[in-house]
């Protein structure tokens, strides 16, 4: 066994394990471990199990075409070369199933957007359409929106028409300012978008989504910092002396 | 004196506490009254002593002023509630609930101590906001505790029903003040959250406050400019509104204000008033299945906790977005505290648990940057406990590096909140030959560390990044524990009573006509008994009279 290459090496297994005995090793394993007393140990055996529990999924899905995971489905006709890469591209962005008969709400959106029509009423009653409540469908509509945005009205003006009010909207059910991380990787286009939805939040001096979380992630912030500076400021000192 | 592992969901309407008995099964720990929930409010007696739980509950509709209910909206931050001469931090008034429920606790095992202590925060609480519940816990006299994330509670509790079976589930907690959504994955024993996310201020408050000001607004009442007494009068109308619409279609009250003002509202209508808070409940769920990568279609089951989620259209809206049914196999209001004691006994490696082990996520992003303010790379949230990252120095002969940690969503650190800083000598050396490892790792209460390693000397370092809070000094916090064990509260039986009456006193300022002149009656009979002294006959009567205002209650919104 231990002739097996990394990650099996670390579970005990060998290179062509299934996924279900990839979690039973993970989870012998773990069980042996304090993982609040040994992280280090803890981390090679978690990245370990990541990767073999991801090759094992990608060899259990080129064995069988279109497996169980309907999620996975187009990886399963990729080459198992390039394979990989793909895979974990969907493993962050799940490939969900397409819109069943959703139409409505997506025409409705266009309409709104060709009449700049930033009613909040309208848009939350938008927003709030149940056939949207699919994830399929309302991933799409994400989509679909920005696209909407970033062509049909960033183009011709450099801004949106829209009032603060709307934006906060889109902000609470979107949060594309306020979630810096996914926003790129689910839109990686270019678009002044997300730059112009920062514009419209400041121009009337507001908070981002939820005024209050803000409130208290800062709150003490002040203090922390003088703590640490002094923290900092003690540990030069430590280290002087010991020098 | 043995020990038991000891769990407590402080939550933001209702707090309770729960042990893990010998049997292997957790189990709740009554109040006084019999009753498990403890309403987290605090309030100011007529006599001046302290009033914890449903005696303050109860008051809050005849004296606003002098109660305090939903401070754990305001943990970690510098709120300062007042309550007569004194002036309170939300840690001290949470720290009396706690010290309420260890009454509890001691009242049903006496000569017992508490050996391991887990406290329940929602998933996205910050440091400070942890930092501040950890705080309340030492002001009440309690162990330190650890913390556990609600959502990752309540899948302890559920996962403790089918311990071999291997499945896939989300927790949605929509608690009185907060949302959080979890994915967690189960098997062989082994529990794991994929992912986690949530909004710290959205929750059945917010839905009982749309009521309110649709309330005042149909009633032509300025809810900003009436004084706290009616608000709350119109706050305790739309409660019962909110319940009443959990059961039927419609419902129906007499808001007590001038001749009573009649207000009826339908399911359709309040989901119409509450179109942005359900908008907003929208993206935590999104982001969890993103963050978790597993399409939606790989869910096994949906559990609902959180009593907000009785509301129908939450519930429907869990099912459209889910693919499927919610489950709802244990109380909502009580599977968090049951996992809390799940999680402290396998805190404490109890045997009766061999079996099970679970991991948690970091909620956050984190990142850091260096000296010059250049933007690094983020450590994005995931699910290893602790990653690390390496800087290396950017210029010659340079004999330090400085920097700064960052928590949020932000590609750019210095978009992000700055929760931190720190400063480590380097040997001097070319520009690029010099670095430090700098690994984030939160530990088991979700508090964060940072461990800073020179590559070449392996010198290391370490630094916590903690919230205010824990600025106190061991003397100002000796003196905090000891100020706040002094206060006078009131005795734990004749809080019943007191509970018992203001209740009464409530029903009396909510009803109108023949029904108010019952609600008196019943007060009148209350007092005669309680003027008596014998304590069976107290009893007796209250138990009556009890029996009497939950008929009443039920009766005011048709």
């Amino acid at each position: 066994m231990s002739a097996s290459p990394f990650p099996w090496n670390v579970l005990g297994l060998t290179r062509n394990a299934t996924e279900k005995e990839v979690r039973r090793a993970y989870a012998t394993k773990l069980k042996l471990l304090d993982t609040a007393k040994d992280p280090e140990q803890f981390q090679e055996l978690r990245g370990a199990y990541e990767l073999a529990l991801m090759l094992a999924q990608v060899a259990e899905a080129g064995n069988v075409e279109g497996a169980d995971d309907k999620g996975i489905e187009q990886d399963a006709s990729v080459s198992s070369d390039d394979g990989i890469d793909d895979f974990v591209e969907h493993q962050s962005r799940p490939a969900l199933a397409p819109p069943k008969q959703t139409t409505v709400p997506f025409e409705t959106m266009h309409t709104l957007v060709a009449e700049r029509n930033y009613s909040v009423g309208e848009w939350q009653r938008l927003l709030n359409d149940p056939l949207l409540d699919d994830p399929g469908a309302g991933a799409a509509f994400e989509s679909a929106l920005v696209s909407a945005l970033s062509e049909n009205e960033l183009k011709a003006e450099s801004t949106l028409s829209a009032g603060k009010a709307w934006r906060d909207l889109i902000e609470s059910r979107y949060a594309w300012v306020g979630d810096g991380i996914r926003y790129p990787r689910k839109f990686p286009f270019p678009s002044d978008l997300r730059q112009v939805l920062v514009e419209l939040g400041r121009s009337s001096r507001a908070l981002p989504y939820s005024p209050v979380r803000e409130t208290n992630q800062f709150a003490g912030l002040g203090k922390v910092v003088l703590v640490l500076l002094l923290l900092g400021a003690l540990i030069q000192l430590l280290n002087k002396m010991a020098t | 004196m043995s020990g038991m592992p000891v769990g407590i969901d402080l939550g933001t309407t209702y707090s309770l506490i729960s042990v893990f008995a010998e049997a292997g099964t957790s189990k709740l720990v009554p109040g006084a009254d019999g009753t498990f929930l403890t309403p987290s409010a605090v309030g100011l007696s007529d006599t001046g002593s302290l009033l914890v739980g449903a005696a303050a509950k109860a008051r809050q509709l005849t004296n606003p002023d002098r109660t305090h209910v939903l401070f754990k909206r305001h943990m970690g931050t510098g709120k300062e509630f007042r309550l007569g001469r004194k002036t309170y931090s939300a840690s001290d008034l949470s720290a009396l609930v706690l010290r309420k429920l260890a009454d509890d606790f001691r009242a049903a095992y006496p000569d017992t101590a508490i050996e391991s202590l887990v406290v329940s925060v929602p998933a996205y609480f910050s440091s400070a906001q942890r930092e501040a519940t950890m705080l309340a816990a030492e002001l009440a006299g309690l162990p330190r505790p650890r913390l556990v994330n609600e959502p990752t509670a309540a899948a302890l509790a559920y996962g403790l029903q089918d311990r071999e079976g291997e499945s896939t589930f989300i927790v949605l907690d929509l608690g009185g003040g907060t949302f959080d959504v979890s994915i967690i994955e189960m098997f062989e024993g082994v529990m794991e959250v994929r992912a986690s996310s949530g909004d710290v201020v959205l929750g059945g408050e917010d839905f009982t406050d749309v009521i309110a000001r649709d309330i005042s607004e149909k009633l032509l009442v300025d809810l900003d400019g009436v004084g706290d007494a009616k608000r709350s009068i119109i706050a305790t109308a739309a409660e019962a509104v909110k319940r009443r619409l959990s059961e039927a279609a419609t419902a129906q009250v007499t808001v007590p204000l001038g001749k009573g003002k009649d207000y009826s509202l339908t399911r359709e209508a309040f989901e119409a008033l509450s179109a942005k808070l359900l908008i907003a409940l929208r993206r935590p769920i999104d982001r969890c299945l993103y963050d978790a990568g597993v399409s939606v279609d790989r869910i096994d089951r949906v559990v609902l906790v959180g009593g907000a989620t009785r509301m129908p259209m939450i519930r429907s809206l869990a099912a459209r977005a889910l693919r499927r049914l919610p489950e709802a196999g244990l109380h909502p209001d009580l599977v968090v505290a049951i996992g809390a004691s799940v999680q402290a006994a396998l805190v404490q490696r109890n045997a009766a648990l061999s079996d099970l082990t679970m991991t948690d996520v970091a909620p956050f992003s984190l990142g850091i940057n260096s000296v010059v303010h250049m933007p690094s790379g983020t450590i994005q949230n995931g699910f290893t406990p602790s990653r690390s990252q390496r800087f290396s120095t950017i210029a010659d002969q340079q004999a330090e590096i400085e920097f700064g940690v960052f928590q949020g969503e932000s590609p750019m650190a210095f978009e992000n909140a700055r929760i931190g800083e720190g400063k480590v000598r380097v040997p001097r050396a070319p520009a690029g030959q010099e670095g430090i490892d700098v690994r984030f790792s939160y530990d088991t209460s979700g508090l964060l560390h940072v461990g800073i390693t020179v590559v070449s000397t392996g010198q290391r370092s370490e630094i916590v990044i903690e919230g205010g809070a824990q600025s106190l000094s061991p003397e100002e916090r000796k003196r905090r524990i000891r100020a706040l064990e002094a206060l006078m509260v009131h005795p734990r039986d004749e809080s019943v009573n007191v509970a018992t009456l203001e209740r009464l006193k409530g029903l009396y300022s909510m009803l109108l006509g023949q029904e108010r002149e019952s609600s008196a009656e019943l007060i009148a009979r209350f007092e005669q008994a309680l003027a008596s002294q014998d304590p069976r006959r107290i009893a007796q009567v209250r138990d009556e009279v009890e029996l009497a205002a939950s008929r009443m209650e039920e009766n005011y919104v048709r």
